[in-house]
């Protein structure tokens, strides 16, 4: 990459370079692992999109405070316990209303037979054989399940046992401290013409309540009983899709890894889960012969591109040997031309070669070797080997960070290394550029901490910064890809390969990439999972090169 | 020097057999694993040079085996591609060094020279001499007469490379490999810098000079001719 005019951008705030592949995002250090239910919204490097109706937005933030409503399958069967609760609420109050109703009809035709019974004595033996039963039935304990009021149409009482209150005619429930009676229960009332006089009959809706109350605590043992049941009912859907769901995850994310014999388990129900498991791993297998293919393709380009540059390279050797031995100014000019055509051919070759140097540790085959070492160590070394180049340069080198204090990684330390010279060479050969003095070549080291986490983040980063003109911030996203080169700079040497490959290493190791300002100058950082490639080593190599 | 080439180009096999034979080795070249095999069996050789990707068995396998029956020639491989994972595999099937393709003919017979002076049992030396100049391994201190040389430790890791292959050429990416750990080529004059501060250090304030520079290959190390 190079540089040009520096581009005035808001205060120190380091941008984001949005990467092409996975783990561009630097705030995925804040967040390791993800298959838990707990994590944060989001699989190495890729961000949901961001909700934009309120109604997502709302849902987003439910989900984020109850994670477990996350998972597709527990909101299901919490969505199918509410309709269950809804239908038994629903069933046992019709039953309640429906019982209450019968009783009640059963009392009121008991009252109304009652009344039939006093109109008949009324009729044959008048107002005299009324009283008169109504006496004896009153002194008779067994008998007194209704009570009554007889009065006159003026409201005189003429007998009974029911309080004067009782004067409308037709139906009426009224509750007992209403009337004047002591206790808490309910009575029935029917007022009738009887003859001239007024008659009022009452029963007790004692015994009905009662079977309310027994009718009601059923109801609810039995809701109580079956939200328990739909409950675990809900549980057993969510872990038992979950863990079907996990087998898709697992299989997944081996892909994105570059493991392309990864398959989805397929169960042995043969159900619609199954049928997508069996659809997908035969996409998967068609996707990996012609990932396959195009590898041996790639290795056969390799192998014949490499045969004629060597034999260029041997052709053009023995010729400048050969125009070495020529006399006089005519073979001096041979020898210098033919020694400019070697340089082109090294130069072609070593694009070649740092090509397919990328693909090959974007395939992550790497992994295997992967030890654990000292990050800080590796900068010091850099430091060591580079403090001398930079000062030839006519730069200078500032180290800024503690290389006493261990910054302990596991990766390949071959690589890193290669990682922190390329940035350190290329603010060498680039960053000066377009600057009015010497710059400063900053190097820089420590350990992610989390914010508002006590624990390190499990990370280690490393920044290499400049003070020269930085790179406008439309260019800085393209920095990374291959071959390209800014604008101004096309005519220096150099393959425009060097931060595609400290791309490569750095998402081999899981790390992301950070380009920001610094006013002046720029800063590259890069930040290193410590856990992630050993878990990734541990599940094992299966990569694919793809294409060069 | 008795030389094994094993190669299955044959342009690359004429080139590299004619340079051996101009810097006064004997050639015997091969275009066939197997037969490279047999061969290594009946002859015994000071070097070999051996293709990765051969007919017959590829250069890997010939190596392991060769390995394997007890042969410790110094082997070489030659490979069209530099794999990142190569040259370590290369290495841990008992080659003892690595070139990739196209090499220029002095690079190889750089290595090829400093593989052939390894010395086949190891007995440390605690002291290494050119001329005046001494270097002792266990007190990690040099000298030029009774001038003793204030060195960095990488300096004399520098020193030292150079010292054990006294007389013969260092290639620049031999020094990048061995001293610096580097298996890759830096953009920016590393080795040059480092060197010109070392003859800083070594030759300036004395009057013969014994760090030389080898056109378009790397150093030597030698006493005044």
């Amino acid at each position: 990459m190079r540089r040009a005019e520096p581009v005035p951008t808001g205060g120190q705030e380091p941008l984001r370079a949005p990467l092409r592949t996975p783990v561009a995002d630097t705030d995925a250090r804040a967040a390791p692992g993800s298959d838990t239910l707990g994590a944060p919204l989001r699989t190495r490097g890729h961000d949901c999109p961001s909700p934009a109706t309120l109604l997502q937005r709302g849902r987003r933030w439910t989900y984020q405070r109850v994670p477990l409503l996350r998972s597709t399958a527990f909101r299901m069967a919490v969505g199918f316990w509410v309709l269950l609760m809804l239908c038994t609420g629903a069933a046992g109050f019709f039953f309640h209303e429906r019982l209450q109703q019968t009783a009640m009809s059963k009392i009121d035709e008991a009252i109304q037979d009652r009344m039939s019974v006093i109109r008949a004595i009324h009729a044959t033996q008048g107002l005299e054989g009324v009283i008169g039963l109504a006496r004896v039935r009153a002194s008779d304990p067994m008998q007194s399940e209704f009570g009554m009021l007889l009065s006159t149409p003026d409201g005189a009482r003429l007998y009974g046992n029911l309080p004067d209150a009782i004067r409308t005619n037709g139906w009426s429930t009224r509750q007992a401290t209403d009337i004047g009676f002591g206790g808490h229960g309910r009575y029935r009332f029917f007022t009738g013409m009887l003859g001239d006089n007024r008659l009022s009959i009452g029963m007790s809706l004692g015994a009905l309540d009662q079977l309310r109350a027994v009718a009601v605590q059923c109801l609810l043992w039995a809701f109580a009983a079956s939200m328990l049941l739909s409950l675990l009912a809900a549980w057993w859907v969510m872990h038992h899709s979950r863990r079907r769901m996990l087998g898709f995850e697992t299989a997944l994310e081996r892909l994105a890894d570059g493991n392309l014999s990864a398959r989805v388990p397929v169960g042995t129900a043969g159900d619609d889960v199954d049928l997508m498991a069996m659809t997908m791993n035969a996409a998967l297998d068609r996707l990996k012969g012609n990932v396959e293919s195009l590898r041996q393709v790639s290795t056969d380009i390799a192998h014949d591109l490499k045969t004629p540059l060597n034999r260029l390279h041997i052709h053009l050797d023995e010729a400048a040997t050969l125009a070495a031995g020529l006399e006089g100014e005519k073979g001096d000019g041979i020898v210098v031309a033919l020694e400019e055509g070697l340089c082109e051919a090294r130069h072609i070759n070593d694009t070649f070669e740092a090509l397919l140097r990328v693909a090959q540790i974007e395939a992550g085959s790497r992994r295997a070797s992967f030890k654990h070492f000292d990050l800080a160590e590796t900068l010091d070394t850099a430091c060591e080997i580079y403090a001398a180049v930079i000062e030839e340069n006519g730069h200078e080198l500032a180290v800024r960070f503690d290389a006493t204090r261990a910054l302990p990684m596991y990766g390949d330390r071959g690589l890193v290394l290669q990682l922190v010279v390329n940035l350190i060479e290329n603010a060498i050969r680039h960053a000066g550029v377009g600057a009015d003095g010497p710059i400063t070549i900053g190097v820089e080291a420590g350990r992610g901490e989390v914010q508002g986490d006590a624990r390190d983040g499990g990370t280690v980063w490393l920044a290499i910064t400049d003070d020269g003109p930085g790179i406008p911030e439309h260019e800085r996203d393209k920095v990374f890809q291959r071959l390209y080169r800014l604008e101004r700079s096309r005519t220096t040497g150099g393959t425009g390969l060097g931060l595609s490959l400290v791309k490569a290493i750095a998402e081999l190791h899981c790390g992301t990439i950070r380009l920001g300002d610094r006013t002046p100058g720029l800063r590259f950082e890069v930040a290193f999972d410590r856990d992630c490639p050993l878990e990734k080593a541990r599940r094992g190599p299966g990569p694919i090169a793809m294409g060069l | 020097m008795h030389i094994l080439l094993v190669e299955d180009d044959v342009r690359t096999s004429e080139y590299a057999a004619r340079g051996f034979s101009e810097a006064g080795h004997v050639v015997d070249a091969l275009a066939n694993g197997r037969e490279a095999m047999i061969q290594c069996m009946q002859t015994d050789y000071d070097v070999l040079v051996v293709d990765r990707m051969l007919p017959g068995m590829d250069g890997l396998s010939l190596l392991k085996a060769l390995r394997a029956s007890g042969n410790k020639t110094p082997a070489i491989f030659l490979t069209a591609v530099s794999g990142v994972d190569d040259r370590v595999e290369g290495l841990e099937a008992g080659a003892d060094d690595y070139l990739t393709k196209p090499f220029a003919f002095s690079e190889l017979l750089a290595r090829v020279d400093a593989l052939s002076r390894r010395p086949v049992t190891s007995v440390e030396t605690t002291m290494l001499q050119v001329a005046d100049l001494t270097l002792d391994l266990l007190k990690r201190t040099a000298r030029r007469g009774e001038v003793e040389i204030e060195l960095q430790p990488r300096e004399f890791t520098l020193l030292e490379v150079l010292m054990r292959n006294a007389d013969r050429v260092v290639s620049r990416t031999m020094l990048l490999e061995q001293v610096w750990d580097f298996h890759f080529d830096p953009k920016t004059s590393v080795v040059e810098t480092h060197i010109s501060r070392l003859r800083a250090k070594l030759d300036k304030p004395f009057e013969t000079q014994l760090l030389h520079t080898v056109r378009n290959l790397g150093y030597s190390l030698h006493a005044p001719r």
